[in-house]
């Protein structure tokens, strides 16, 4: 027995809008497409082809699961005066009705008004939970760091990021206001969501599918370039090619490092940042006078597009080094250099943070021979300071 | 443990609380009864019947009795009738004081 051919059509946005989504079913059933059990998935709704009719098809919320079908009591009560259930989409069973002397499923307005109010506020305490998640969320845990995450993440992704969750939002608080509008209507006795639909020839609703499918696409195919060129560019000290454009261990502590040094240099660019290089390393440190010190380094050094904007993401970085420090801060005094900014503090390791001109570097370090420090802080930020271009 | 009782009853509640007060029913009865008693006036659709037992069975004004298949019979309780008498002087009292007034 060969099988029935599903036909596939794009569902008018936006989703929530009921009335419109019943009234495009509607439509299409007077031209034979009927709505199969399989309902809706990513934007499209399966239908196969019967005779043309006219028929009406309601939402009708139930509040269950998303996958789960609707209860035998609510089937039977429908079936019993002419509905039928077809299929489930979200918190919703969707019924069809071909006799048109059927009772309309809901009569009470009141009462539609409270699964409205229940929409609302659902859809209201789902914002609350994203703006919460997405915003407030990484605020309190690393602070306000607008600048350093753009450089970080890179400016097209976070431009491209910005735009989908703001996208995001307003769906959501249009979404909220659609039901807040349904809810204030019911209560008042009015029609709640359903108007009069008029059939379009071209629908550029349904086409906003594709433009919400190509945004996410591309971020995460920006991203997925992003972090690949991100691990592609941590390299090993002997394998980097640039030049490091600030003091290293042999600068800062002028030894030789044993065969088990560890140091990994990262490099990118970005709009806001034309050079990023980090570098992490630790090691033993023969000194001249045999002397062996554990030594560590981990800097990150930003050549911003200016001045302005290296010295925000100083700010940004300390502000972050606070937060991060769960109590391990502690400002310490700044040596007398005439960077544009300088900033020291403990944060578990001695770090600094200075701006020279358009360059920002933010450096910790350890440096131990036995139970003594090898390397002052005020010494370290000189040799940091003298070394940037 | 039932749900507090509702606070007001909006008319299709009213009219099949009337129903459950007359006998015990299913679903459709219930509408069927609710239809004819109003002298078509009133009309319940499905869902919100639906809801209105729910709710009903929530706060215990009825109770299912039977189940044959997938029809269920509710029969009203002592709750469902003291919130049907109250309604019906709430409703008197209305009307009484309407009376007072000017009858358009």
């Amino acid at each position: 027995m060969s099988e029935e051919k599903i036909y596939h059509r794009l569902t008018p946005r936006p989703v929530y809008d009921i009335g419109r989504v019943e009234a495009w079913l509607e439509g299409l059933a007077e031209e034979g497409l009927f709505l199969t059990s399989d309902g809706f998935f990513c934007g499209f709704g399966s239908f196969v082809k019967r005779e043309p009719a006219k028929v009406r098809y309601r939402f009708i919320y139930s509040g269950k699961a998303w996958d789960e079908r609707p209860e035998d009591g609510l089937t039977e009560i429908m079936n019993e005066s002419g509905w039928e259930f077809v299929a489930s989409r979200g918190k919703f069973d969707i019924f069809m009705s071909r006799d048109e002397n059927a009772v309309e499923p809901n009569t009470d307005p009141e009462l539609e008004a409270i699964t409205f109010k229940k929409l609302k506020n659902d859809t209201y305490g789902r914002i609350i939970y994203v703006i919460a998640m997405s915003i407030l969320y990484p605020f309190f845990r690393h602070g306000f760091t607008p600048v350093m995450s753009i450089v970080m993440l890179g400016t097209p992704t976070w431009i491209l990021l910005a735009v989908l969750m703001l996208t995001f939002y307003v769906n959501m608080i249009a979404e909220a206001v659609f039901y807040a509008k349904a809810y204030r209507n019911l209560k008042k006795g009015k029609e709640g969501y359903r108007r009069y639909y008029k059939k379009k020839k071209f629908d550029y609703t349904k086409y906003m599918h594709f433009v919400d499918a190509t945004l996410v696409i591309v971020f995460f195919l920006i991203l997925l370039i992003s972090w690949k060129r991100d691990s592609e560019s941590e390299v090993s000290y002997e394998d980097y090619k640039g030049d490091i454009p600030f003091a290293t261990f042999d600068e800062l502590v002028g030894g030789k490092f044993t065969d088990d040094l560890f140091m990994k240099v990262k490099s990118k660019s970005d709009i806001l940042a034309p050079q990023i290089v980090e570098i992490n390393s630790n090691g033993y440190v023969i000194m001249p006078d045999g002397q062996i010190v554990n030594f560590g380094l981990y800097v990150n050094y930003i050549e911003a597009k200016n001045n302005k904007i290296a010295m925000m993401i100083a700010k940004e970085y300390e502000n972050y080094d606070k937060r991060r420090g769960l109590g391990h801060y502690e400002k310490l005094p700044s040596p007398d250099i005439c960077a544009d900014y300088i900033s020291v503090y403990s944060n578990v390791f001695p770090t600094i943070i200075m701006v020279k001109d358009n360059i920002m570097v933010r450096a910790y370090y350890y440096a131990h021979s036995g139970d003594s420090d090898y390397l002052s802080i005020e010494d370290f930020s000189r040799a940091m300071y003298d070394s940037l271009g | 443990m039932p749900q507090k009782s509702l606070d007001k009853l909006t008319e299709p509640m009213f009219y099949v609380l009337m129903a459950f007060v007359h006998s015990s029913m299913c679903g459709t009865e219930v509408a069927d009864f609710v239809f004819q008693r109003s002298s078509g006036e009133v009309k319940i659709g499905p869902a919100t019947l639906y809801t209105i037992l729910s709710k009903f069975e929530a706060v215990s004004y009825i109770k299912e009795i039977d189940v044959d298949g997938r029809k269920r019979t509710y029969e009203i309780t002592d709750r469902g009738r003291v919130a049907y008498a109250e309604e019906i002087i709430r409703i008197k009292r209305m009307i009484r004081d309407a009376e007072k007034g000017e009858i358009i």
